[in-house]
């Protein structure tokens, strides 16, 4: 196996990195995060309510634009990577609320009596359902990118 | 499809860095092709042929 040499492996990172798509992203998960935790109360006003609820959505939409700009960014190789994990993940993502909208029909959402950092346990259990879609669709991007680009 | 990519980067001594800074892609892209892993776009292609200074043909070969 030839080792890709250190300046090589930077230029690459350098290539595919930019920090406006990684903060963006970290952002949406944090106002996600408040917002979830937040509208779990029971006993809030309607108005306060809707306000929290929209709270993720200019977080939503800058990391929607970082998400072009970094894709267009991308040469057609890593393009193709990105489009066959996604034709890979997009289906089993359905599969897997189509399976959680079973299970919570069949038996109800699970809720525990408590939940960490806070969260309304309800909260705790969706906040679980999105960061396994997430983890599917990583997973797929790893399986492709490896697929093409691994020496065997 | 087959291609001669590798060969001719290597009698030219230029590493993929080299030759995907040429091309203005990823280095990864230069593997995927010499590997047959991946076919480039025909824009790709023909500047592959013109950094080399060589028709597509004499490049790429349908099959294999």
């Amino acid at each position: 196996m030839t080792k890709i040499p250190n300046a090589d492996a930077w230029a690459d990172a350098r290539r595919m990195f930019r920090w406006q798509s990684t903060v963006s992203g970290f952002l949406v998960v944090l106002l996600f995060g408040l917002s979830f935790r937040q509208v779990g109360h029971p006993n809030l006003d309607s108005m306060v309510r809707m306000a929290w609820l929209f709270l993720p959505l200019p977080g939503l939409v800058w990391a929607a634009r970082e998400q072009i700009a970094m894709n267009r960014r991308l040469d057609e190789f890593h393009r193709m990577v990105n489009g066959r994990a996604a034709e890979i993940a997009y289906p089993l993502t359905l599969v897997w609320i189509a399976f959680v909208a079973l299970l919570t029909t069949a038996f109800g959402f699970p809720v525990s009596d408590s939940a960490p950092l806070g969260l309304p346990p309800e909260t705790f259990w969706w906040v679980g359902v999105i960061v396994i879609a997430c983890a599917i669709h990583m997973v797929a991007f790893f399986v492709v990118h490896t697929r093409y680009t691994i020496r065997q | 499809m087959t291609n001669r990519v590798q060969e001719l980067r290597l009698a030219r001594r230029w590493t993929q860095a080299r030759l995907a800074e040429e091309l203005d892609v990823s280095r990864q892209t230069i593997y995927a092709i010499e590997s047959g892993r991946f076919d480039p776009s025909l824009p790709l292609a023909f500047a592959i042929a013109r950094c080399f200074g060589l028709q597509i043909e004499e490049i790429f070969t349908p099959g294999g």
